[in-house]
């Protein structure tokens, strides 16, 4: 069990020096947040009837007397509850429920781009990297790779002008039809799938040529190995030499990966969010931004980083389960 | 194995690449010749109209498609998209430049700190470098930005090399670990020159390849990163940059109205951008390793 | 046929973007039914290209270009050289099996042993699983390895355990030819014996023949019936292998012999050149570090003489009558 404490350890550790970045990165510039929270409360206080209140909620919170350690403990602790405060715009909804609300929008299109990029560049790296595989295929392949290099938002934009604007054939915004009553009905379900088609295609898009790269790579590598030589020289069907032998192997620094890049993975997802005005997460935090409502965004910030943590966790405790070389028992990395 | 020949520097990857950027590098100075830049004031293409988001694009609606005068249209407050490109352009470059020099040099110093004295130095360097890594930067920067307000190119380029140092340090780490072990560093060690400095000096002509394409890795991180955050509305709001154009766009619904010449160039510049800093990080990557060049699609 | 394998006039090349490179010319030999043939040589001599062309292993660099490799296996004589894929897949681990070299890499680190123990198995016939099962624990008692080892990866076994669990898999389909390359190499000297009197005894209860491919003079002595000494791709002398052993014929073999270490015998001066494999330009290869090299050597392939009592050597001197 020496391997799930070491990663939950530095699950631990990563949630740690986020909240302490997100905490005191804003107090260390000038603007001090409470402060500026304080001030919007007031300026926009005519309109607010229970402005008094919030400020009062809001000084009591932050104990604005107290010491900026004293003010870290709470935060953290407050951090332990889940307990994000208010939003100044929204109150008095608190932040968490913000969030809650907004999150299976996220993890609904994000797991899915995420599983159908990791699947369909792996396949193609294999492809690509696979000795049998015809000259042509390999040719046609490396086609979908050249939107590698751009931005996921670049290529979304691009989509929508062409699938939504030109065309018509698919919504650019939002989540489903707001004329259809969402709820576990067919009707529903398509028009969520149907919304979610093109986000996904442009996250899809320009990450899965990373994989393939990788996998291509990794395929080149694996086929020099013995075990697969020696696979071949046992008359196995070349599938079975290909799947069980090969990719069985090469997939594995694949993963690894995936746990590295889901940081960059989320982060590319908040702008696609807000390009494709869905209602997830990611828009919370664009509309958070706009609206200067700090708690939200604070909120947001720290949930993306506990949100990641919690995959490249889960991807750490899978890991062991596919490679019998790193047992739950062993200390080392 | 001395320091390599200049040979292995002429790569057409390389070199496609480094075409690339230099054309966006160089367009800073050739683009104000042929555009006044004081056009990327709001209503600058159209000074007598209220911006107006009527159907047709018009000049009498604020904003048009190319003309004579606006090569490229005015954007939906009659700024000249020529200008706000030809401002835009070079401070978008520069904030990546900026941060991904500063957080290569970060990533230099820890990584070669680590690499180096290992033991405990390397447990808690390579431990912060990857927690860092697995913090989705984006989050904590809108965090930073959202606070900051207003912020110019220098201080956004600071910023952004708080989150570009990870990569740079456990490339140099992982390099320096091998490279202590290649003869001619052993031997340089036994023969007394066994200091930092000297190690450094050592070793760093032999990085050079590894470290121009982590740093050109790097430029296209941080241009990603802070396209991202301008994105959501963030940043520099006085002065176009490329992600604060694609902002404005979004927010005045361009794809919508069909004004493809306002949204369309800054993701194109955009895009060259990032293809040349990709095919110069494989192309440096393929001088690195020159086995790569082989396997090479 | 009687021999199980009859290879003929093989010639492998590599071809790189400067130039081609014959690593493997004039090949021949054949092996019989039941019998140990050893193939030595120094590294780099050919001796793995060889397998590997008869095995249809070569990397993509390599390619057969001339040759017949003729195996007589369960479907009759075919070519294992021309045979298509179907067919060869068909022969293969069947008819001629291989314990590789590199036996640390050899098993897939991420499939447990038994499973690549069985599935050689049940790629060529429908084989239950019990009836694969006992042939299993049967295989691993002959190689001396408890039958837990079938749910073992891998990294939990040592390299001697590795190599024997890769002999069992070559003879878990009873192929009347098994390549052993180098399988004792990299093994203490008690599990060197062990690995050898498997061999024997597989020979005696199945009559599996074997090419047994090593650079251990000493234990070749004692293991097989027949010797083959290749040298910069070519074979030098055959014959049986006490007869090569007690009055070599070829000088590279004397060489060879020489070489091998033994208490109280002072090692012979060798000269290095001609070490590193180049294209051979007619003449004798062996001449630059022949002792006995004359005009006629760079001048002339050496003429192929037979040995009384059976094998042939390839040298302008005849010099033992």
């Amino acid at each position: 069990m020496r391997y799930v404490r070491a990663r939950l350890v530095r699950f631990l550790f990563t949630v740690w020096l986020g909240a302490t970045v997100i905490f005191f990165v804003p107090r260390l510039s000038r603007s001090d947040p409470t402060d500026a929270i304080i001030g919007q409360l007031l300026s926009s206080g005519a309109g607010v009837e229970n402005a008094d209140a919030i400020i009062e909620a809001y000084k009591q919170r932050f104990g604005l007397d107290d010491s900026i350690w004293v003010q870290y403990g709470r935060y953290l602790a407050n951090l332990f509850r889940f307990d994000n405060g208010y939003s100044v715009v929204e109150f008095p909804t608190t932040v968490d429920s913000l969030v809650l609300s907004a999150l299976p929008w996220t993890l609904g299109l994000m797991g899915a781009a995420i599983v159908i990029s990791f699947l369909v560049g792996n396949l193609t790296g294999t492809l690509l990297g696979w000795e049998r595989t015809p000259r042509w295929v390999g040719r046609v392949l490396t086609v979908p790779l050249v939107f590698t290099a751009l931005p996921a938002f670049m290529v979304g934009l691009l989509l929508i002008n062409v699938f939504s604007y030109n065309f018509g054939w698919l919504p650019p915004t939002g989540a489903y039809d707001p004329s259809v009553d969402p709820g576990w009905s067919v009707a529903f379900a398509l028009s969520v799938i149907e919304h979610a088609v093109l986000p996904v295609t442009a996250v899809v898009m320009v990450t899965m040529g990373g994989w393939a790269l990788g996998m291509r790579g990794m395929m080149i590598t694996t086929a020099g190995e013995e075990y697969v030589r020696l696979a071949e020289a046992k008359g196995l069907r070349s599938s079975r030499v290909l799947f069980n032998y090969q990719v069985r192997n090469a997939i594995l620094p694949q993963i690894t990966r995936l746990g590295i890049t889901l940081g960059l993975i989320a982060s590319g997802f908040v702008v696609i969010e807000r390009v494709f005005n869905y209602p997830g997460i990611g828009m919370r935090l664009f509309r958070a931004v706009t609206r200067n409502d700090y708690p939200v965004i604070q909120g947001v910030a720290w949930y993306l980083v506990l949100g990641v943590a919690l995959a490249v966790l889960v991807v750490d405790l899978i890991y062991p389960l596919i490679d019998p070389r790193i047992s739950y028992r062993s200390d080392s990395d | 194995m001395g320091p390599r020949s200049w040979a292995h520097w002429v790569n057409p990857t390389l070199i496609a690449g480094l075409a690339l950027v230099l054309l966006v590098i160089v367009s800073e100075w050739v683009l104000p010749v042929f555009v006044d830049t004081d056009q990327i004031a709001a209503g600058s293409g159209a000074p007598s109209v209220v911006p107006s988001f009527g159907p047709t694009p018009d000049l009498a609606a604020g904003f048009v498609e190319a003309t004579p005068d606006h090569p490229l249209g005015t954007d939906g407050r009659g700024r000249d998209m020529l200008a706000v490109l030809a401002v835009g352009t070079p401070r978008t470059l520069k904030i990546g430049l900026i941060g991904a020099g500063l957080g290569t040099l970060i990533g230099v110093l820890l990584g070669f700190s680590a690499g180096y004295m290992r033991g405990r130095v390397d447990t808690v360097i390579s431990t912060l470098a990857d927690t860092a890594m697995t913090i989705p930067g984006l989050a904590v920067l809108v965090v930073v930005a959202s606070v900051v307000g207003e912020i110019g190119v220098v201080s956004m380029g600071l910023i952004m090399a708080a989150f570009a140092w990870p990569m740079p340090t456990r490339v140099l780490r992982s390099q320096v670990l091998t490279m202590r072990e290649r003869r001619y560093v052993v031997m340089a060690r036994m023969s007394g020159s066994s200091t930092p400095g000297v190690m450094f000096k050592e070793i760093m002509p032999n990085l050079l390849p590894y470290l121009a394409a982590s740093f050109t890795e790097s430029v296209a991180g941080v241009i990603l990163a802070v396209t991202s955050i301008e994105t959501l509305g963030l940043g520099s709001r006085r002065l176009p940059t490329l992600g604060t154009t694609v902002n404005n766009a979004l927010e005045g619904s361009a794809v919508f109205r069909g004004m493809w010449w306002w949204w369309l160039p800054p993701i194109f510049v955009l895009a060259v951008i990032f293809v040349g800093f990709l095919l110069l990080t494989n192309g440096l990557d393929q001088v690195a390793n020159p086995r790569l060049r082989d396997e090479s699609l | 046929m009687s021999n199980i394998l009859e290879v003929t006039d093989l010639e492998v090349t590599y071809r790189s973007r400067s130039a081609d490179l014959v690593a493997v010319q004039d090949v021949s030999f054949s092996v019989g039914r039941g019998e140990l043939v050893g193939l030595v040589g120094e590294s780099g001599c050919g001796k793995s290209t060889t397998i590997n062309a008869l095995l249809r292993l070569l990397p993509r660099a390599g390619r057969v270009t001339a040759g017949m490799a003729l195996l007589d296996g369960h479907a009759g004589p075919l070519d294992l050289l021309s045979v298509d894929e179907k067919r060869l897949r068909d022969v293969r681990w069947r008819d001629i099996a291989i314990v590789p070299q590199g036996a640390m890499n050899s098993l897939n680190p991420v499939m447990p042993v038994g499973k690549q123990l069985a599935d050689g198995v049940t790629a060529h016939r429908d084989a239950s699983t019990p009836e694969v099962n006992e042939r299993i624990s049967e295989l691993l008692n002959l190689v001396g390895l408890a039958e837990e080892t079938t749910g073992r990866y891998a990294h939990e076994l040592s390299g001697g355990m590795k190599q024997r669990v890769c002999i069992a898999m070559a003879l878990m389909n009873r192929p009347a030819l098994v390549i052993a390359d180098e399988a004792t190499s990299a093994l203490d000297v008690i599990v060197q014996r062990l690995v050898a009197q498997t061999i024997l005894d597989a020979r005696d209860k199945m009559g599996t023949s074997f090419i047994v491919i090593g650079h251990d003079i000493g234990l070749m002595a004692q293991l097989v019936d027949r010797i083959a000494v290749m040298y910069l791709g070519r074979i030098v002398e055959t014959g049986p292998v006490i007869d090569v052993l007690t009055d070599p014929k070829h000088p590279y073999t004397e060489l060879l012999l020489a070489s091998v270490p033994e208490v109280g015998k002072e090692a012979p001066a060798v000269q290095s050149g001609g070490l590193v494999a180049s294209p051979v330009t007619g003449g004798c290869a062996f001449r630059e570090r022949c002792p006995e090299a004359m005009e006629v050597c760079a001048a002339e392939t050496p003429p192929v003489r037979r040995r009384s009592g059976g094998g042939e050597f390839a040298c302008h001197l005849d010099r033992h009558g």
